[in-house]
């Protein structure tokens, strides 16, 4: 027996494909959008549509973008001798947030992980050898403190280590208003390795 | 709800809505669990770093109705030297994933899962991990109930002579004039069985400094990867991964 009407059946059946959201939240979702204006509804519809015609990979980094080559890529203000290495274009947000680095990036798209079949050429690795030219100075690995991002730190490194570049991995340690009590021994034995003189 | 607090080690992990992972852990006292492990992929979370791959905790569990839920951990040993370096890390995933698809689901040995864990600690200690490797394989195979005759021919109970095969199918080694009961099987030299026979019998420690020929290596590499791929039926994803690695080092990468 159909619990919905078949045009509401198919938007729960739509949302609740989306990452983290269940049939409860598919439902709560789509009994919302139907209580919504015609215009909003229009809005949303448009800039689902708009987004996914629009925004593309650009050519040179792999970030998302809607003009080719990406706005980044493209301004003459940023250092071209640093490339900041990142597994998705999610973590070029968070590292832009700190306004701290100037620098170009390259998005792998991933990681690599053995347990799940990924291997150096399921992810963008191949296009950053070929970004690394002479005026490249720097590779900062900054992929993410787990095995699997560790596996692709070690592995570029060593791809990295016959090219005249030299490469730096982001440091690990205890995060901003942690408590020492807390934190676990891997990541204690990291700060203590990255420690500094004062 | 009950409770139980458990020592396991962590296998193998899968992502679970927006921050949560299901994790597969491998315990003395409750063999291959899944637990869900809730928050791990924000950091601060005071489980997180109980939840990396390889990290051997004390585990406190909450059990539910379908899957568990890891309250508490405290990391006995995280093993992090073996994911400072790519060929022991790939080595150590090979490790795991080879216990995973070997091992069902709730069934506790402790026997196996102390070998796996001196495994982990000999991996963090050891240069030569074929060699580990390949003495890794054969053990758990023999603790999995699969231990290939390599005393006898499997064909006629007789001590085999010099020329000696090796089947996957019979379980064992075939003298000459058994061979062709498997056609497939693989002949072998002498020396390799008798390499083969101490890796069975003999501890970690006494083959810490075993020097094993190039062909011999070749020999036992190709043998046991075609008795594995034959007990588990299926193709380990990590092997590749460790292919990559020589390439790497031969320089025939990408």
């Amino acid at each position: 027996m159909a619990y919905y009407a078949q045009p509401l059946d198919r938007l729960i059946e739509e949302l609740s494909r989306l990452p983290g959201i269940g049939p409860k939240t598919a439902q709560r979702l789509a009994f919302y959008i139907l209580k919504m204006s015609r215009d909003r509804v229009e809005s949303l519809a448009d800039a689902i549509l708009q987004a996914k015609e629009s925004i593309t990979y650009c050519s040179i980094c792999g970030n998302f973008t809607d003009v080719d080559p990406c706005s980044i890529c493209q301004t003459p203000y940023r250092d071209r001798n640093i490339i900041m290495v990142v597994e998705e274009p999610k973590d070029i947000v968070a590292i832009e947030k700190t306004r701290d680095y100037k620098g170009l990036y390259h998005v792998l798209h991933g990681a690599i992980s053995p347990l799940e079949g990924i291997g150096p050429d399921d992810i963008k690795i191949r296009e950053l050898l070929g970004r690394i030219t002479p005026e490249v100075k720097e590779v900062i690995l900054a992929t993410n403190p787990n095995v699997e991002g560790e596996a692709t730190a070690m592995y570029m490194a060593k791809l990295l280590k016959h090219l005249d570049v030299k490469v730096t991995r982001i440091a690990h340690g205890i995060p901003m208003g942690g408590d020492l009590e807390y934190a676990d021994e891997v990541t204690l034995t990291k700060a203590l390795e990255g420690r500094r003189e004062m | 709800m009950a409770l139980y607090r458990t020592d396991a080690i962590v296998l193998g992990h899968r992502n679970l809505g927006e921050a949560d992972k299901i994790l597969t852990l491998f315990s003395p006292e409750k063999g291959k669990i899944h637990a869900v492990a809730k928050g791990v992929r924000r950091p601060r979370n005071p489980i997180l770093a109980g939840s990396q791959l390889f990290t051997y905790s004390n585990f406190l569990i909450i059990e539910g109705r379908n899957l568990d839920n890891i309250s508490q951990c405290e990391i006995k040993e995280s093993f992090y030297k073996i994911r400072q370096n790519l060929e022991h890390m790939a080595y150590g995933l090979y490790f795991a994933e080879l216990l995973r698809v070997s091992t069902p689901m709730e069934d506790k040995n402790r026997e196996l899962f102390r070998f796996f864990l001196k495994t982990m600690y000999l991996l963090q200690e050891w240069n030569n991990t074929e060699l580990l490797s390949r003495i890794y394989e054969i053990k758990l195979m023999a603790i999995q109930g699969f231990a290939p005759e390599i005393f006898r021919c499997v064909g006629c109970g007789e001590k085999v002579g010099n020329k000696v095969y090796f089947s996957t199918l019979m379980g064992g080694i075939l003298c000459l004039n058994c061979h062709e009961k498997d056609r497939k099987s693989i002949n072998i030299t002498p020396e390799t069985i008798s390499v083969l026979r101490k890796m069975l019998m003999m501890t970690y420690e006494e083959l810490e400094g075993l020097h094993v020929k190039e062909y011999i290596k070749e020999q036992l590499k190709n043998i046991s990867s075609i008795f594995i791929s034959h007990h588990i039926d299926r193709k380990l994803k990590t092997v590749q991964f460790i292919k990559d690695i020589s390439n790497l080092k031969t320089g025939k990468s990408l």
